[in-house]
């Protein structure tokens, strides 16, 4: 049972009481502090970088984290990887971001279309996702860099699109048990379009666990980025992107470990941070889960 | 549960430090079948090789690339063989040959009492067989592959007669002096009439030859088995079996070599070289390559048309620093197409130290004073590739100092040779390439590489660059036989080609194998082959 009850506006008196249960989370608040801290490093992080990301130089290559003027070595090419890691965190993070929204966008519209109008509609939106699910999100990503040349752009593309189906399919199973609350009723009873009753009470409603599900989300589509660029299929060298700095350095890992270590450990603490604040949001924003 | 999770993910983090720290130490266990290496295991003797890539096939017409030939070499002999070390001639299967005067007709005695791995005899109709199989279109078993060498190997056969059970004749259409060379490359393996008949297309799964090794078994992905041919003919080899791997990643590779599931490796990382050499466990021999690595500049696009701009990017790139560091010295700096171990070198050519601001100057004559921007296409890997990526990276850092920026987009091997490979209008200006010299013979590079005659689909001519001049001292070099005056005629057209630029040529690789130390009485070989006939294991 939502606490909110008929209230037309439930979700926004949530609100404080969102913050208090999250705020007594330890994990999920320290988590919040280091994604605070990687979002400044991401704005300010080209500025604050001692070298050029894509400066050589062959005579210093492969030093090791504590050589003096590279606080955390040299790559295969004499470049800064403390550099390259605080260009690369903008675009890396960026990337995750930005792909979750784009999935987040056509997978939310979909869904609260699918399950608000239901019937025809729904079961094509819906047998068309179960396609989109039946590939696996590395072949699917494949053939569309197949298709559009490899890049950025288009790994962010492929990704966000593999991710379309799971957000359509959280929101419509929100959406369908929202739609036969008796505040929806009411709503139509008075009148009120279609389109009114979905963005303004619809939506809000079913807007928690998609919430937690895009936090979530950041970190696989983090991953899944940097997963096509070390493939070769996303950002290409010289990019400091994270994935291509390890992708590059694994032919270094037993003389320069850090090559690899670096990126690795940068990614692994972004997750690690989404992840625990993901978990700490799903049980502030829905109590009931939380002994599941 | 959210306890749970943080103590996993803390042990998983502390896992992986301790992995990456200690490089790997722990073996992938990926790849290779989990079998023990080799080395003697009970009274048989093995040898188990790291390949760079999976073989594509085992029919030796049918080989383009490097690991095909490894694997496939030892089960086939040829009517003429290179001798150890060196691409001079020696008899192979053929005792003797002789030569009509006017370089037409080449007449090969065979040796008698010879016979295939399935008991079938070698005799003149084989080798009959085996070059109008590849070249002859309404031959029967014509249709039992792909014969990308053909052309290259038989092109000038005019015809192939057998005199009697043991003599043939080559008739060819014109003189063509390195003829007798490619008599000795892979595509001129003989191989059993009855098997090809027998299998088809599937010969390539199950080749028969007369050579020192017998093909046993090939697992795709996991190991291509080959033992020792008892009744070979040069007597049987001292290994009971050779067994090669594919195992693609240079690391991963190396790690199973030192774990000791490898007793053989290829392609070690520049950076690990001296450490191998340092351990008194392996052996690591090396040999300047018939091997050149390059950038082709696409002359049908602007702005690699302009002989000034090509010039400007052979200057600009700090090719001593890209050998020297990045590489390890594990090549040696080029100063043309010609690697120095083929004769027809010569060093007496436009010499391109690295100088940036000479390449602006340049580039400003040819009207780019500001520079330009072009796609630049890159493998992952590949055989002779060396390392494609960290040396795009490292040219691409020179070129932009002369304002040139350079688009990097790199593809896996294959998928790389089939788009290099494909319609001229898609191909980008300028991308990475590399050529293993298959027979010793300065035609073999400048011709095949960059004759006008050769434009793909003929040859690997792919940057479709044409120099009449060129073409015809290259053309003239094929149709004598005199070797002080084909020298001549290949320094001449090394000359003009250096000056003209066709390519940035960065270095000729140093083969590199490491191996146990058991491993004895192994030589390297130019073409890039390995010989275990006369390689003995010795366990202390």
């Amino acid at each position: 049972m939502r606490q909110a009850g008929p209230d037309l506006d439930g979700e926004r008196r949530s609100g404080p009481g969102v913050w208090q249960r999250l705020k007594r989370d330890r994990w999920a608040v320290a988590s919040l502090f280091v994604l605070l801290a990687v979002g400044v490093i991401a704005v300010i992080g080209p500025f604050i970088a001692p070298h050029d990301p894509l400066e050589t130089n062959l005579s210093m290559r492969l030093k090791p984290p504590g050589t003096p003027g590279h606080l955390l070595g040299t790559d295969e090419l004499g470049r800064d990887v403390l550099s390259r890691l605080l260009h690369g965190t903008r675009l890396s993070v960026g990337i995750g971001f930005l792909a979750v929204l784009m999935a987040m966008a056509a997978g939310v519209t979909l869904g609260l279309a699918a399950g608000y109008y239901g019937g025809f509609f729904d079961a094509l939106a819906m047998r068309g996702i179960d396609v989109l699910m039946a590939f696996p999100y590395v072949l699917l990503a494949i053939a569309i860099i197949a298709a559009l040349g490899p890049g950025l752009t288009n790994a962010m593309l492929a990704i966000a699109i593999a991710g379309i189906p799971y957000y359509a399919r959280i929101t419509r199973s929100a959406v369908l048990s929202v739609r036969e609350q008796e505040y929806i009723e009411a709503q139509r009873a008075l009148g009120s379009t279609n389109r009114r009753i979905v963005l303004r009470h619809v939506l809000p409603n079913a807007l928690a666990p998609i919430i937690v599900a895009a936090t979530l989300d950041v970190g696989w589509m983090i991953t899944a980025a940097a997963g096509m660029s070390f493939l070769g299929l996303g950002a290409q060298p010289p990019t400091p992107e994270w994935g291509v700095m390890l992708s590059d350095g694994r032919q270094f890992i037993r003389v320069a470990p850090h090559l690899t270590l670096m990126p690795g450990l940068a990614i692994f603490i972004v997750v690690l941070a989404l992840n625990l604040l993901g978990d700490g949001l799903r049980d502030a924003l829905d109590p009931r889960l939380k002994d599941s | 549960m959210r306890r749970w999770l943080l103590q996993v993910s803390a042990v998983l983090a502390a896992a992986a430090l301790v992995l990456a720290a200690c490089g790997g130490s722990a073996s992938d266990g990926g790849s290779g079948s989990g079998q023990q290496g080799g080395g003697q295991t009970g009274d048989l003797k093995r040898i188990v090789v790291g390949l760079q890539a999976e073989p594509v096939t085992l029919d030796p017409h049918q080989v383009t690339d490097y690991n095909s030939n490894r694997a496939a070499q030892g089960i086939f002999d040829r009517l003429v063989e290179f001798k150890d070390e060196s691409t001079e001639l020696e008899p192979g299967l053929a005792e003797r040959w002789d030569v009509s005067d006017d370089g037409l007709v080449y007449r090969f005695y065979l040796r008698q009492g010879v016979t295939f791995h399935d008991g079938t005899p070698f005799n003149a109709e084989a080798v009959k067989f085996s070059i109008e199989r590849q070249i002859d279109p309404n031959h029967p078993y014509h249709d039992t592959g792909e014969f990308a060498y053909a052309e290259f190997t038989f092109g000038k056969v005019r015809e192939v007669r057998v005199v009697d059970e043991y003599t043939v004749e080559i008739e060819l259409v014109e003189p063509y002096a390195p003829f007798l060379a490619h008599m000795a490359m892979h595509s001129a393996s003989i191989v059993s009439p009855a098997a090809v008949e027998k299998y088809g297309r599937d010969f390539s799964k199950n080749p028969v030859g007369t050579g020192p090794f017998k093909f046993v078994r090939w697992e795709p992905g996991v190991e291509v088995v080959l033992e020792k041919n008892e009744e070979y003919w040069d007597g049987a080899p001292r290994v009971d079996q050779v067994i090669y791997r594919p195992i693609i990643e240079d690391q991963a590779r190396l790690t199973e070599f030192e774990a000791g599931a490898l007793d053989f490796i290829v392609n070690i990382p520049p950076d690990e070289v001296a450490r191998l050499k340092a351990s008194d466990q392996y052996t690591v021999l090396e040999q300047p390559g018939m091997h050149v690595w390059y950038l082709v500049f696409n002359v049908t696009k602007e702005p690699f048309n302009k002989k000034e701009v090509r010039q400007a990017v052979n200057y600009a790139i700090n090719k001593r620093a890209i050998v020297e560091e990045l590489l390890q010295n594990t090549g040696v700096l080029a100063t043309g197409p010609l690697p120095p171990v083929v004769w027809g070198y010569t060093d007496d050519v436009t010499q391109y130290d690295y100088n940036p601001d000479k390449a602006r100057e340049l580039l400003a004559q040819a009207g780019y004073p500001d520079g330009f921007t072009v796609d630049f296409w890159v493998p992952e890997s590949g055989s002779g590739m060396q390392q494609p990526r960290a040396m795009a990276a490292a040219i691409q850092a020179d070129l932009r100092q002369v304002g040139i920026e350079m688009n990097i987009q790199t593809f896996e091997w294959g998928t790389y040779l089939d788009k290099v490979l494909g319609p001229v209008e898609e191909l980008p200006e300028v991308f990475e390439m590399s050529w293993i010299g298959d027979n010793g013979d300065p035609d073999n590079f400048l011709y095949i590489l960059l004759s006008g005659d050769q434009w793909p689909p003929n040859g690997f001519n792919m940057g479709y660059y044409k120099n009449e001049q060129v073409d015809e001292l290259l053309r003239q070099a094929q149709r004598i036989n005199d070797q002080a005056e084909r020298q001549r005629l290949y320094e001449e057209a090394l000359r003009l080609l250096v000056e003209d630029a066709p390519w940035a040529w960065i270095d000729h690789e140093t083969q590199i194998v490491a191996m146990k130390k058991s491993i004895q009485g192994f030589k390297l070989h130019p073409t890039g082959v390995f010989r275990f006939e006369n390689v003995d294991v010795v366990n202390n």
